[in-house]
């Protein structure tokens, strides 16, 4: 898995590229916990180049989400498709998770609390 | 004695055959070093010398060959001079003052010209070379290379060459070039004076060439030293810091910089941060002018303030993944604050960067402050094979990290499923009125599935299956906490699924680290009303096989997964069974086994062996399922654990 950070105005968008794992996913955690020291607010996370999560994968979102949320920031995940679309309906966390379609309508979601 | 030989006597055979004697000794000795263009320059310098003394041998009245000689002598040097500083060039008035000389030489044998005519020659030349005495003299270590050499022997060249035109003009009443004196004695004399000069330039070649051996030789030593301390530093002390330290460190000293420092790019910010500092290092860019430019203060600024990437000489290097060598500051726009004032004084800057891959991770740059120490570019080609290697070093420092962790984390594995092989019920309860089977394989030494059958009252059984998201003892502990719960609180009174479901997340929520969440299926079965009730925390729906209608129905409930929020309900649905109804609990690993061609066993597949095979008792069936989904996964590795549970109403 590899993670790039671009930023659009106020919002950090993390493209994560790859699949995420037991083994990687911590990564993931690591940088939003790293971003959230130095104090950023706003929060995408695009998973268009992921055709793969696993349990752990799911984990980490539900920790970045839940922390972010704890903190009264703001977080938006988008473009889940595939096989990681199902996971997260199966685990019934479509409605858990705050979820957008493409980062376009992640930035205009985020932007309007 | 025939007049021939009396005139050769006269014409200085011997003083002639001396000098060209030393001259072929001269021309033999350059030889082997004639790819260095000055030494070639003067081997052409013996070579005009040698033909001319040729020429007057045969034509001994001629006194073209001397001035002729006089003019190739002094070109030749004036391409010596031309080497080491470029802006000599042979002037134009050297040409036209040549012909002047030339033309009466030629034409004196055929006209009858009065014997001062025979000045022009040494005239010209001892002008032309007064000219050229004026510009070796303007010769200093500021505008010429090799100054020194020049300087050395610049005094007797000057003296020789000026000495003879001079001695030529006094003697042009008895003959000038052509005079005995001149030839026999003057010209041999002077021409001395270029094997002195050659002298000079062969002792400066062979200095330059063991300076630059020494040079080589301690940039290799320092490199190699370099290499071996961080091979040390890194397999005693994993950290990054440390090797950073130590790198800006080296190549201070290996360069004998006066500062260095080592730049991170921070990856969201889009700015590089100061990591390491060593020496003296001003900041190399504009100073606010609020920052009192004392040294501590300035130190404190350059530490805490970031670079931009699109700003200053540093974040142009970390931008064009270009090393930027700057001799002299006072040439470059982009550091003319530096050269300017004196707190943050910088006479020369090497800036190289880190690459991790095709990335930019880092800066690495040395300053001299000493407008005496400038920077060459033997120092940049060190200090980017500095770079290169820390470069180097950090990837594989990375991946070796990277791959620690990995270790640890299988260890960990190992550990997890030796707790973990003590969770699952070791046998299955027997009971009358229904028949049960389990199945657990773990993909990789443990198992994130869990499952479970109890005997929670007479006549009620209580089966759960779980999945723990993540693997290792974290994720053990998580199982060992849920089954405890579990366990604990299934035989209550007035206990029913959901709640179970509730108290286990309530338990759970809150004492795990987020990421531990768990899917959770609970169903009871009542043998004497036959009554069925399930409860689901966002695991696969329940899968019943209804035996008179030979159909698949499913029960599911909402709710999202276990440690999530505490405040979570959970509902529950219950339907009633009827003899040889067969309910099968399981987990992702069986319906998402893969083959090769990356198909998945899914669902229908499950509940088509089910179908066909219906009559067979849970364990047999069980083997069945196991033995169809082999055949269909084949050879390939499976990723994901794999459990089910099965249980027949015995009718």
């Amino acid at each position: 898995m590899d993670l790039k950070i671009r930023k659009h105005g106020e919002t950090y968008i993390i493209d994560v590229n790859g699949e995420m794992d037991l083994y990687n996913s911590y990564k993931l955690k690591e940088l939003v916990m790293k971003m959230l020291e130095k104090k950023v607010e706003r929060f995408i996370i695009n998973m268009e180049n992921v055709d793969y999560i696993d349990s752990s994968g799911i984990g980490a979102l539900i920790y970045i989400c839940s922390t972010i949320k704890k903190m009264n920031l703001r977080l938006m995940i988008c473009n889940i498709h595939g096989s990681v679309k199902k996971v997260i309906e199966l685990t019934k966390l479509m409605g858990y998770f705050p979820i957008a379609g493409t980062v376009e309508d992640a930035i205009q979601k985020i932007a309007t609390p | 004695m025939p007049d021939f030989i009396l005139s050769i006597i006269n014409n200085s055979f011997w003083a002639k055959g001396l000098s060209a004697l030393v001259l072929l000794v001269y021309l033999r000795k350059i030889g082997s070093q004639a790819e260095i263009p000055v030494l070639s320059d003067f081997r052409r310098l013996a070579l005009v010398l040698l033909a001319t003394d040729l020429a007057l041998f045969f034509l001994p009245f001629v006194w073209v060959f001397p001035a002729l000689q006089g003019l190739g002598v002094l070109y030749l040097h004036y391409r010596i001079l031309g080497a080491s500083s470029p802006p000599t060039k042979v002037p134009v008035f050297f040409w036209i003052a040549g012909l002047c000389a030339l033309v009466p030489g030629i034409l004196s044998p055929i006209l009858a010209w009065p014997v001062w005519v025979g000045a022009a020659g040494p005239a010209v030349l001892l002008l032309l070379w007064i000219q050229f005495a004026i510009r070796l003299y303007s010769v200093s270590e500021f505008n010429t290379e090799r100054s020194s050499v020049i300087m050395a022997s610049r005094r007797s060249l000057v003296q020789a060459m000026i000495g003879l035109q001079v001695v030529a003009l006094v003697l042009v009443p008895w003959g000038g070039y052509l005079s005995p004196f001149v030839q026999m004695l003057a010209f041999p004399l002077a021409n001395l004076v270029h094997s002195w000069t050659l002298s000079f330039w062969e002792r400066f070649v062979e200095d330059e060439k063991n300076r630059q051996l020494v040079t080589m030789e301690k940039n290799l030593g320092s490199l190699f030293e370099f290499m071996i301390t961080i091979g040390n530093a890194i397999s005693e002390k994993l950290e990054m810091d440390k090797v950073l330290d130590f790198v800006v460190r080296s190549a201070v000293k290996a360069i004998n910089a006066d500062g260095g420092a080592v730049f991170l790019v921070d990856e969201f910010e889009d700015v590089l941060k100061v990591k390491a500092v060593e020496g003296d290092f001003p900041p190399p860019y504009q100073v606010p002018a609020k920052v009192k430019l004392r040294i501590k203060d300035l130190a404190n600024y350059f530490q805490s303030t970031p670079i931009p990437l699109d700003k200053t000489i540093v974040g142009e290097c970390a931008m064009t993944h270009q090393g930027i060598y700057i001799r002299d500051t006072r040439d470059d726009p982009r550091m003319a604050q530096n050269a300017q004032l004196d707190q943050i004084y910088i006479a020369s800057i090497i800036l190289v960067p880190l690459m991790q891959g095709k990335k930019v991770f880092g800066v690495l740059a040395v300053v001299s402050r000493r407008g005496n120490f400038l920077f060459t570019a033997d120092h940049f080609s060190q200090i980017r094979t500095f770079a290169d290697y820390t470069s180097l070093t950090i990837n594989s420092l990375f991946t070796y990290l990277q791959l620690l962790e990995k270790q640890e984390m299988e260890k960990e594995v190992g550990i997890a499923a030796e707790i973990q092989g003590q969770l699952l019920p070791s046998s299955l309860p027997r009971v009358s009125s229904i028949s049960l089977a389990a199945f657990s394989l773990p993909a990789k030494g443990v198992s994130g599935d869990y499952y479970d059958i109890i005997n929670i009252r007479k006549g009620q059984i209580l089966l759960a299956v779980c999945d723990v998201a993540g693997k290792g003892i974290p994720a053990s502990l998580v199982m060992v906490m849920i089954r405890t719960i579990i366990h604990l609180v299934a035989h209550q009174p007035g206990m029913s699924v959901s709640r179970i479901l509730d108290i286990v997340n309530w338990g759970i929520a809150g004492k795990v680290s987020l990421d531990r969440f768990a899917t959770v299926a609970l169903l009871t079965y009542d043998f004497v009303n036959h009554r069925l009730e399930y409860s689901n925390a966002a695991h696969h729906p329940l899968l019943i096989f209804r035996a008179a209608s030979k159909t698949f129905e499913t029960l599911d409930t909402e709710g999202i997964p276990i440690g999530l929020e505490k405040k979570t309900k959970y509902s529950q649905l219950h339907t009633v069974l009827h003899p040889a109804d067969i309910v099968v609990l399981y987990t992702d690993g069986i319906i998402e086994a893969m083959n090769d061609q990356g198909t998945q066993y899914s669902l229908e597949s499950l509940q088509q062996v089910i179908l066909v095979h219906c009559e067979l008792p849970p364990e047999k069936l069980k083997r069945t399922i196991i033995e169809n989904m082999n055949s269909f996964v084949g050879k390939a590795k499976q990723h994901d654990d794999q459990t089910f549970v099965l249980m027949k109403i015995d009718g």
